[in-house]
């Protein structure tokens, strides 16, 4: 056994303001299985500005915002960007990450690279988690790491292996060959997947910045060249990405699609997948695309076996067990074990359906299990606006008046 | 691609739109805007002298390429329409409906010069897309 470990903290991403569900899915999801294997008191630590947890549980606030000033930072969307890699010592901020995780073991979601530094430096194990970007597969998966070598050689022993993970993407592009093969186009394309403003995959690790195709067009141009058609795939919770969609319209045959992600790349005739960052292309990657990311991967996924901290395991459905938390915990705490079978029956979608249904993305063209009326909303007029706008577009591109175009960026302005 | 191009103008009656174009345009000034492969293929297998065209246009050509030739005609960069003063800009682009009103907004909004497509999309499609559009 190792250092003493006097109590488990569950914390997701600290230097982000963010609504409350996000903070509370991880500790709510796991918190039990983590009282049952330890025994210890189970922290969660969230941002200062948390107001709306769900959780009765008593948690700790970090003071982000304090967090920042240490590096004489004003607390914004960009400082964060600019924070996240920091690994720059600072006495005061090292302290305080040590008066909230002194003598404990953190389980994390998507922390702050900055702040897993410190945890790293001040001897404070860890294990963080992602989503993983393979996002097609029965149920969703975690992608984990850990500082520590032998909890990391134990989450190594769960790792799913790549060749399932090829299976599933020839099953789909299988699906989707006998459903859509007669709308598919001959013409060689390259797909551009869109992404959020702000996601931490965005933030270029060298300088800081949140990395925008507007800032760096001549590279995506670059990236395009030779293809005689360019489709975009809007992500499905963009908004305000309006310059971006002006820009690529001047690109001349530029084609936004509103597709299922896994037909896109399920289709013969797109040849090429580009994002900034987007973990689709990791998927892309499995359906047999040649793909290119303009800034990095969005995680750095472990596909060999030595410890290294920065690549993160692909495990599908065990940490449902308390089997596996008894194991991975082991290490450092002196965990209760349970029979393999403490899980859930049956485990399908369980992970996906966690976030209350929210996060399907492109995975409800296969699954059924969820009608969502977002969905079906999309497909109608939200408002006596929309269909004026609808009808005044529709009226320009009938007699191309200059009188008609201008009274349609009216009602669409307005 | 051929056969894409020559599918996709059949499915169009470009013959017939290209008669009616050039009906249109007679002695009006035009600009072609995009060069891309839909044009080229129009390029080599139409007959495009009836319309008065005075230069081409896209995105690709920069600001020192201006007056250049590509495929026999000025080349005009983005910029620079506005200055040779055309009647008409004509878009051959395949999906032209978000390029043609970004044009029209960011360049040619409070000027004579009008717009059209040199491959105009059949109603049905016209209306699908629109509708489909967020």
């Amino acid at each position: 056994m190792k250092s003493k470990v006097k109590k488990v903290i569950l914390a997701s991403h600290l230097l982000r303001e963010y609504e409350g569900y996000t903070s509370s899915w991880l500790p709510s999801l796991f918190k039990k299985h983590i009282e049952l294997t330890t025994g210890l008191p189970v922290e969660i630590v969230v941002p200062s500005n948390f107001s709306a947890i769900n959780l009765e549980d008593y948690f700790v606030p970090f003071d982000y915002v304090k967090f920042c000033g240490f590096y004489g930072i004003s607390y914004t969307r960009e400082a964060w960007g600019a924070l996240f890699y920091n690994r720059e010592y600072n006495e005061q901020a090292y302290k305080y990450i040590e008066s909230v995780f002194k003598d404990s073991l953190v389980i994390s979601y998507e922390m702050d690279a900055c702040i897993l530094n410190i945890l790293d430096e001040l001897g404070i194990p860890y294990i963080d988690m992602y989503i993983s970007p393979i996002r097609f597969l029965e149920d969703q998966l975690f992608s984990m790491t850990s500082n520590d070598s032998e909890i990391y050689a134990k989450l190594l022993s769960y790792r799913l292996p790549e060749e399932l993970i090829y299976m599933q993407a020839n099953y789909l592009k299988t699906f989707y060959l006998m459903r859509d093969a007669k709308k598919i186009q001959e013409i060689p394309a390259v797909l551009f997947i869109g992404q959020t403003q702000f996601d931490r995959s965005l933030i270029n690790p060298k300088t800081g910045e949140i990395y925008s195709i507007l800032n760096h067009k001549q590279e995506f141009e670059d990236s395009i060249r030779g293809f005689g058609r360019i489709l975009y795939k809007r992500h499905p919770k963009a908004s305000g990405d309006s310059s971006v969609l002006e820009y690529l319209k001047t690109l001349g045959d530029v084609k936004i699609v509103d597709e299922n992600f896994y037909a896109m790349i399920s289709r013969h005739d797109i040849k090429k997948v580009i994002a900034i960052s987007s973990g689709g292309l990791i998927e892309a990657k499995y359906f047999g695309k040649e793909t290119q990311h303009l800034l990095h991967s969005s995680v750095n996924l472990q596909y060999g076996n030595d410890f290294d901290k920065e690549k993160y395991i692909n495990i599908y459905e065990h940490f449902f067990a308390l089997h596996f938390w008894a194991d991975v915990l082991s290490p450092f705490i002196q965990t209760k074990d349970y029979p393999k079978e403490f899980s859930f029956y049956g485990s399908k979608n369980k992970l996906r359906n966690s976030r209350g249904g929210r996060d399907y993305w492109g995975y409800q063209d296969i699954d059924h299990e969820m009608v969502k009326l977002e969905i079906l909303s999309k497909t109608m007029p939200k408002s006596f606006n929309s269909l004026s706008r609808k009808a005044l577009r529709l009226m320009y591109h009938m007699t191309y008046n200059k009188q008609i175009f201008d009274f349609y960026q009216k009602i669409k302005n307005s | 691609m051929s056969q894409y191009f020559h599918d996709y103008l059949k499915k169009h009656r470009f013959e017939k739109q290209l008669k009616r174009l050039k009906n249109r345009l007679k002695d009006k000034s035009v600009v072609i805007y995009g060069t891309g492969v839909l044009f080229q293929y129009i390029h080599e297998n139409f007959d495009l002298t009836g319309l008065n065209i005075i230069g081409v246009s896209d995105m690709k050509f920069s600001e020192e390429s201006e007056g250049g030739d590509f495929m026999g005609y000025k080349i005009i960069p983005k910029k620079s329409i506005l200055n040779y003063k055309p009647d008409y800009v004509v878009v051959a682009v395949e999906n032209y409906l978000g390029l043609m009103e970004n044009l029209e907004l960011k360049l040619f909004r409070d000027t004579k010069v009008r717009l059209l497509p040199l491959v105009r999309k059949n109603f049905s499609e016209i209306v699908k897309t629109i509708w489909e559009a967020l």
